[in-house]
């Protein structure tokens, strides 16, 4: 057990230093002079730039100090904005992310795991079809799609609807913003939207998988009813292969924030990745990209040792 | 002795198939019932029909089941729920598939208790805690505590038989408990399952393969085969005077097994060998602990022109031993001497010997065509003219009781006989000296078993082959074979001449 | 079991879904090719005059854009730059992670450890972020969005290839094209290499609609394709910003889109269960 630990936790150190050298390689081909680009870049910035990547040292040199420098928790310095470090937004931004990645991490799992349930005991019934065609979409339909059909439907034209009928200025679902918890729940359930077709499609297939096995029959004959047959044996094991699914659906919602957040206007950490990319800000880019695969890997390691807590059987 | 269940003409219907034809059957309270047949012939389809407990959408019942003047067939479901573990408890096959591999041994078999018994968890777990101690179980408190996995297949059916126990029912349907167990488990199984009959006075009803373990175990035999009960009675009349050909057969078949002393001896035999083995032993890992031995010490040898017959249930090494013979598996340890040579330390395996596998589906090339299939053989040993070889294909096509017109199919559009057939083709034009035949008919149907079965008795006639036919059906044996070898756990029980 | 190029055919002729989807796609295709070459309009041409003209109107089906340009072709021409993308990417993907998997698992032991292993690694770096910082640093262009997809998603082509070998490796037929005496040049172009094209056309159904989609992803980062050129995914972003005025804009090409996704992943999903 201690020992797939360590191994689990030693191969996410690798990834995570493959992370950080190709940033380091992309780094060094910077369009032009890293730091001097067709933007205006302030003179203090330009200096403080050369001095924290010591652009004249050969680049082994400049590699370790790279290092060195993010072991500290250093993922440098905007190149736009003076004086704005990558591990203040961080600070600042990362916590709405968070927020609302939770929540569409919480809305995905528990409705896909309903509704693959549903369509599992109900298969070829309406409510089957409906979850089959949910989960194609959500498969299917990028996410930039999916938020702003959202957004025109819902935000804008239903409570453009519920407006004109109470004849108030009220507006049900705000179009952007991040206020209070009305304006939690589209964006929410836009990001949560992908991630929730592929659950509740996985968890059909492995329901109908576990239904079909010898000990559901042995449970019969025991005399259980076919609600404690599905509650008691048949859901705990239809629901590992989901847990293992976890972490990489956790990243599709990370990397589907960046595009939610822009959308409705969340002051998050997405946004300001995107704004980043916008505006030129290389060294930004790189810092919340490290930060963000550090944040995947190690939400994909913790899932995968969740995994041998859950199922006795690789219990090490 | 009063009636405790009694089935009266029972059908079961798979889609338009039949799988039980009209079954007439009595289970008196405190006898041991064995029904004995081969797989396949719907036993374990009856045991689960007595508790509906077969599928509801693709099966379909006729007929009446009465247990205690109580119709199961016409119940609803609650009512059939409070009658399942707890009047009548059912043990499986494969303890361990059948256990929950995330629900600890504990909460398993208290279960039917605190469903049934109005017991809370606590004295649930006490029953159970003194009844695997009756059972001899050492540290049942632990016991308790594991997941299935953790368990030996013996001990895992140990529990299982605890839990059905538990409740205390008047019927036990035990469905061929023991054969996934080594021997010695399978006999303290029995053991097990007839003292707790007595002990608590439950009818079971054991349902089994296996005639000698029916012998030991039950007071009536009812004999199955086909879907239909060919013949019910004491087991000792039907063991003194069987009146249908086919429990004959079975009687005849199973009774060879006992005389074992023949391991490790070469029988002897009048022409030359043409496979000498010696000692040969494969054994798999199947975890850091536990080795399955598949082929177990067999010494061997197979004669020039012979058929030799290798007769075995599934998993009794008898595949594992083809394997081994054509080098496809190397083996753990021993010796096979192919006209004197050690197969495994020369360069190029003799092509003179060939294989028909059992599965026609998976041993032919679904992206080659028959032409090329066939043809494959002579691609690889001697290049020859397009037209040529066209010609020796349909010839060989045409031994095999195909033509030239099939040349230009794939495997996916022939049927299972007929890819058979394909698979003889290609090693027959290897002009082979052994033919190593692993079940070549057990994925057929019936009409293109027999016919498989005359091609090979007509290539007997017509080429001077050696013959190893393995196959688990004494009957096709009994026709086509010189020499019977029974295999059991990877050892030889038993060699005999078929006469 | 095994997926020839005409049982996948039968497969799909049974579904009347996916006949649906495969003539969509097919239509999807031509359109993409011919709309661009035969029509009068070009993707281009501004007609300040004619600005945000709704559907329908004369000479422009699908309306014309902020700048006048003639929706139809521009929709047509983003699909093709998509399609492009897609394809190509997804056959790259294709050819390295098929010989990467099927090195791997001929070769077996050491070696297959030492290849899986790297393929873990990349395959649990985020992909999406290395694409991002490969198009940032070397500028977006259909060249770029290629290369940089290509490189990152071909793992998962090698994987299920690997698998598929090892399991060929075991299969019956293998066994006797070896007793037959075939030698391993024989059994691995014979045997091997034709009986993955199945798992490794299934994977294609579904990496095509991958690379549309991570395509798309870029375009709204505004990584994607450079204007006046447009993908879909550029179209849908660009409309983006008329979406309650001229809501045209944005919804031809996501509808397009969604449904081009919609039946690869239905095909996909049609021959995965031959």
């Amino acid at each position: 057990m201690v020992c797939f630990i360590i191994k689990r936790l030693a191969f996410s150190l690798i990834t995570i230093w493959a992370v950080v050298t190709i940033t380091f390689v992309l780094l060094q081909f910077l369009p032009g002079d890293p730091f001097t680009n067709d933007k205006i870049v302030h003179p203090q910035i330009l200096e403080n730039l050369k001095e924290k990547y010591r652009l004249d040292a050969p680049w082994h040199e400049r590699y370790t100090t790279y290092l060195k420098g993010l072991i500290k928790g250093d993922l440098g310095i905007s190149m736009v904005y003076r004086n704005r470090s990558v591990t203040s937004i961080i600070k600042r931004t990362f916590p709405i992310s968070l927020n609302l990645g939770i929540r569409a991490f919480i809305i995905a799992v528990f409705v896909g795991l309903l509704l693959g349930l549903l369509s599992a005991l109900y298969k070829n019934k309406t409510i089957d079809h409906f979850t089959l065609t949910i989960s194609m979409i959500g498969v299917a339909v990028p996410g930039f799609i999916i938020g702003t059909l959202f957004q025109y439907f819902i935000c804008y034209k239903l409570s453009g609807i519920i407006q004109e009928f109470t004849g108030t200025t009220f507006r049900l679902f705000p179009i952007t913003g991040w206020e209070g918890f009305r304006h939690t729940i589209v964006p929410s359930v836009s990001l949560a939207f992908g991630a929730l077709g592929m659950i509740a499609r996985m968890m059909r297939e492995s329901m109908i998988n576990t239904l079909s096995q010898r000990y559901i029959v042995s449970a019969k004959s025991k005399g259980l009813k076919q609600s404690e047959i599905v509650l008691k044996h048949a859901l705990k094991n239809a629901i590992l292969p989901v847990i293992s699914l976890l972490g990489p659906l956790f990243t599709s919602i990370i990397l589907g924030s960046f595009v939610i957040e822009n959308i409705f206007s969340i002051p998050g950490m997405g946004q300001h990745f995107v704004t980043s990319i916008k505006t030129g800000d290389y060294t930004m880019v790189l810092g919340l990209s490290i930060f963000t695969s550090f944040v995947v890997v190690m939400i994909n390691t913790f899932t995968d040792i969740l995994y041998t807590f859950v199922d006795p059987r690789v219990r090490l | 002795m009063s009636n405790l269940l009694k089935i009266l003409n029972l059908y079961l219907y798979y889609k338009e198939k039949v799988i039980l034809d009209n079954i007439s059957l009595n289970v008196f309270k405190g006898e041991i019932l064995s029904i004995v047949g081969e797989s396949g012939s719907g036993k374990s389809m009856l045991a689960r029909s007595i508790l509906k407990l077969t599928d509801q959408k693709n099966f379909k019942v006729e007929g009446q089941l009465f247990f205690k003047d109580k119709d199961i067939n016409s119940l609803n479901e609650r009512q059939i729920e409070k009658l399942r573990g707890n009047n009548i408890g059912m043990i499986f096959q494969e303890a361990i598939t059948y256990l929950n591999p995330v629900v600890k041994m504990g909460k398993q078999l208290t279960e039917s208790l605190i469903k049934h018994k109005n017991v809370n968890k606590r004295e649930a777990l006490n029953i159970i805690k003194n009844m695997l101690e009756t059972m001899r179980i050492e540290d049942p408190e632990n016991y308790l505590n594991l997941y299935p996995h953790q368990l030996s297949g013996g001990m895992a059916q140990r529990g299982m038989i605890a839990g059905v126990f538990s409740c205390q029912p008047e019927i036990i349907i035990a469905d061929e408990p023991t054969s996934a167990l080594d021997t010695a488990t399978q006999v303290s199984i029995t053991n097990l399952l007839k003292e707790m009959s007595t002990l608590y006075g439950v009818s079971i009803i054991f349902i089994t393969h296996d005639l000698e373990l029916a012998k030991n175990i039950s007071d009536r035999v009812a004999i199955m085969s086909k879907g239909r009960i060919i013949e019910v009675g004491r087991t000792a009349d039907i063991f003194k005077n069987p009146s249908t050909k086919e429990t004959r057969d079975l009687l005849n078949c199973q009774s060879n097994e006992n005389n074992t002393n023949t391991n490790k001896r070469l029988i002897e035999y009048k022409s030359i060998p043409m496979f000498e083995i010696w000692d040969l032993k494969k054994y798999y890992t199947i975890d850091k602990k536990t080795m399955k031995k598949a082929v177990d010490g067999v010494s061997i040898g197979i004669y020039k022109g012979e058929t030799l017959g290798v007769l075995g249930e599934s998993g009794c090494g008898k595949t594992t031993f083809a394997k081994l013979l054509t080098r496809v598996e190397r083996p753990f340890d021993g010796r096979i001497l192919y006209k004197g040579v050690n197969i495994f330390e020369i360069k190029h395996y003799p092509k003179e010997v060939q294989i028909i596998f059992q599965d026609p589906f998976s041993s032919l090339n679904p992206q080659m065509k028959v032409l090329d299939i066939v043809a494959e053989g002579i691609d690889i040993h001697n290049k020859i003219k397009k037209d040529q070889r066209f010609h020796m294909v349909t010839n060989y096509l045409e031994k095999v009781g195909l033509d030239g017109s099939f040349c230009d199919r794939y495997p996916h559009q022939l049927s299972g006989g007929q890819r058979q057939r394909v698979a003889i083709a290609r090693c027959l034009i290897m002009s082979p000296e052994v033919l190593i035949c692993d079940e070549p008919t057990s994925y057929l149907d019936t009409i293109s078993q027999k016919q498989i079965i005359e091609l090979i008795k007509k290539l007997k006639k017509d080429l001077n082959v050696t013959f190893v036919f393995i196959t688990h059906n004494i009957k096709i044996l009994n026709e086509i074979s010189d020499r019977i070898v029974i295999m059991h756990r990877g050892t030889v029980k038993r060699v005999y001449k078929n006469t | 079991m095994f997926l020839t190029a005409r049982s996948a055919v039968d497969k799909i002729k049974e579904s009347k879904l996916a006949v649906t989807c495969a003539f969509f796609l097919a239509a999807v295709i031509l359109l993409s090719i011919f709309v661009p070459l035969l029509s009068t309009n070009n993707y281009y041409s501004q007609d300040l005059n004619n600005t945000f003209q709704p559907p329908l109107t004369k000479g422009n089906l699908f309306g014309t854009d902020e700048f006048g340009r003639d929706q139809f072709v521009r929709v047509w021409q983003g699909a093709r730059i998509s399609l492009t993308i897609g394809v190509v990417a997804a056959l790259i993907q294709m050819i390295i992670g098929s010989i990467y998997g099927g090195l791997s698992g001929i070769l077996g032991g050491l070696a297959d450890e030492i290849l899986m292993r790297i393929v873990d690694v990349i395959h649990s770096i985020p992909n999406l972020i290395i694409v991002i910082l490969i198009t940032m640093v070397m500028g977006s262009s259909p060249f770029t969005v290629i290369l940089a997809l290509s490189i990152t998603e071909w793992t998962g082509m090698s994987r299920v290839v690997r698998g598929q070998t090892l399991m060929l490796r075991e299969m019956e037929f293998v066994q006797a094209a070896k007793v037959l005496g075939a030698k391993k040049t024989r059994i691995i172009l014979r045997h091997i290499i034709p009986n993955c094209f199945g798992p490794i056309m299934v994977n294609l159904m579904f990496s095509i609609p991958g690379a549309i989609f991570a395509e798309s992803f870029l375009s709204f980062l505004g990584l994607g394709i450079n204007i006046p050129k447009a993908s879909l995914g550029t179209l849908a972003s660009e409309g983006y910003r008329f979406i309650s005025y001229y809501p045209w804009l944005i919804m031809i090409p996501v509808l397009i889109i969604t449904l081009t996704m919609i039946s690869f992943n239905v095909l996909g999903d049609t021959i995965k269960e031959v």
